[in-house]
């Protein structure tokens, strides 16, 4: 009876753990789609209605959509305070509870988002944002091709890896 | 040093805003320039200056001199515009952005055509930050000697920088303060946003229970605006000078409105070189020219004169 429970919690841990690390590749695609449609929704303020900076922030803050990149909502808090942006953004990104995700690399480019925002003359700021998406786009195509290879490699190991691990044992 | 003044340079970046803060002079500060590679001028009435890397006021070039960079320049106005100098695209690009309290920050640099053919002014080289002060009461005198007779509509010439402005402003204020009775309701026509100083739509200065502020608008858009649906008894109008504006209150006058308006000239004899204004005043637009003091005496009434003696 003990050996049965021993099995099963060796397959349940290791499955755990293969389901856990695919989970994080999905999570990843997903806030890097996320991302993706942020600049969009921020151009579209921007070239409509030159949204000051503040609104834009809590116009991202408090809509459903964006839940998940709530350092948005952090910078905006951050700003109210004294802040000036490009730190209330790096601070707040730093901070983001999803961080860990992403590579430096990617992060910075996100933190360069708050370094453009409000920073130059509209058509200006797009022409940016526009440039941060294509590279975004990069990485969420990067991401997407981790996640069909090695995220359902993974997940699939991680079951193979309790079983093999039970039947040396016993 | 006074809370205008300090309000005014919250509007700068973080380092230059934390030395000027610690200066203190005897006159009160009118200006700060901040010029790209040069050191921060102050200007008061009477004297410029010029700002150690310490924050002492110092009337002398040296090599200890607070020398202004491009970021410095950048981040103040970043700082002014809320970090959304889009959002206040258009005001740039007329050369000034409005703070808190009605300070308004002269922007200048390189006017770029984008793409689609829009001018914008991007690498900023110049911001000159001129410090605003509200003064009550200014007009005090103005209305006991102009409308000793009942209001009249009138014209106050003045060379730059000799206080129309702030008479005005202050005599807006007081004809449009609550009366029960004989109340009289003014329209303010703030073509350059210079007036009233409306930031994000909202006059940074006091103008009373019956003023309605018409900022942005031209002259004669104004002037008709006002006339047709704001039914004002008195119309204030600052820095007349093109033939649009002329013409704009030559069609107006006699619309049962009065006007105040005030124009650049030190002496009649300057106003009377202009045509237009010749037309205007021999049209019986202004019963009363009132000539102010120069900068040496700022605010105050030189000559109040009849316009009938001087034609």
């Amino acid at each position: 009876m003990m050996k049965f429970i021993g099995c099963i919690c060796i397959i349940s841990v290791s499955s755990l753990t293969g389901y856990h690390i695919f989970n994080r590749y999905r999570q990843k695609l997903k806030l890097l789609t996320l991302i993706d449609h942020l600049c969009s929704y921020i151009i579209m303020h921007l070239e409509h209605q030159l949204t000051p900076t503040h609104s834009l922030l809590l116009i991202i803050g408090k809509n459903n959509k964006f839940d998940s990149l709530n350092f948005i909502s952090s910078a905006y808090d951050l700003l109210s305070t004294g802040y000036d942006l490009p730190s209330a953004f790096s601070t707040s990104v730093h901070n983001w509870q999803y961080r860990s995700l992403f590579s430096p690399h990617e992060l910075d480019r996100l933190i360069s988002l708050g370094d453009i925002i409000g920073s130059c003359a509209c058509h200006e700021q797009v022409l940016a944002i526009k440039q941060l998406q294509s590279e975004f786009s990069l990485f969420q195509s990067t991401a997407k091709l981790r996640l069909d290879k090695e995220g359902l490699l993974i997940k699939n190991l991680g079951l193979l890896c309790g079983f093999a691990i039970t039947l040396i044992l016993l | 040093m006074d809370a205008q003044y300090i309000q005014a340079i919250s509007g700068l970046c973080k380092p230059i805003q934390l030395l000027l803060s610690s200066i203190s002079l005897v006159e009160p500060v009118n200006e700060i320039c901040l010029r790209i590679n040069q050191p921060i001028s102050l200007y008061t009435k009477s004297y410029a200056f010029v700002v150690s890397k310490d924050g002492q006021p110092s009337s002398s070039l040296n090599d200890n001199l607070y020398i202004v960079s491009q970021s410095d320049i950048d981040e103040s106005i970043k700082v002014m515009t809320n970090y959304s100098i889009h959002t206040w695209q258009p005001n740039i690009n007329s050369g000034f952005i409005t703070l808190n309290g009605g300070h308004r920050a002269g922007i200048c640099g390189t006017c770029s055509t984008n793409s689609i053919s829009e001018q914008f002014t991007n690498q900023f080289t110049t911001v000159n930050l001129r410090v605003a002060r509200q003064i009550i009461g200014a007009s005090h005198q103005f209305i006991k000697h102009v409308y000793s007779d009942g209001i009249c509509s009138s014209l106050i010439i003045g060379s730059p920088s000799c206080g129309k402005t702030t008479l005005i402003r202050d005599l807006s204020a007081t004809l449009s303060h609550f009366k029960r009775n004989n109340y009289i309701k003014v329209a303010l026509v703030d073509s350059r946003e210079e007036l009233a100083c409306c930031r994000n739509g909202v006059p940074q200065f006091d103008f009373g229970t019956n003023c309605d502020i018409l900022s942005g608008y031209t002259k004669a858009d104004a002037i008709e605006i006002a006339i047709r649906s704001l039914s004002p008894h008195m119309i204030i109008i600052d820095e007349i000078g093109n033939h649009s504006d002329f013409i704009a209150i030559e069609q107006s006058i006699f619309s049962g409105v009065k006007f105040t308006a005030t124009m650049h000239a030190s002496c009649v004899e300057e106003l009377l070189c202009k045509t237009d204004i010749k037309k205007l005043l021999h049209n019986n637009a202004f019963q009363k020219i009132i000539v102010m003091h120069d900068r040496s005496n700022v605010g105050h009434i030189k000559q109040i004169l009849d316009v009938r003696d001087i034609l």
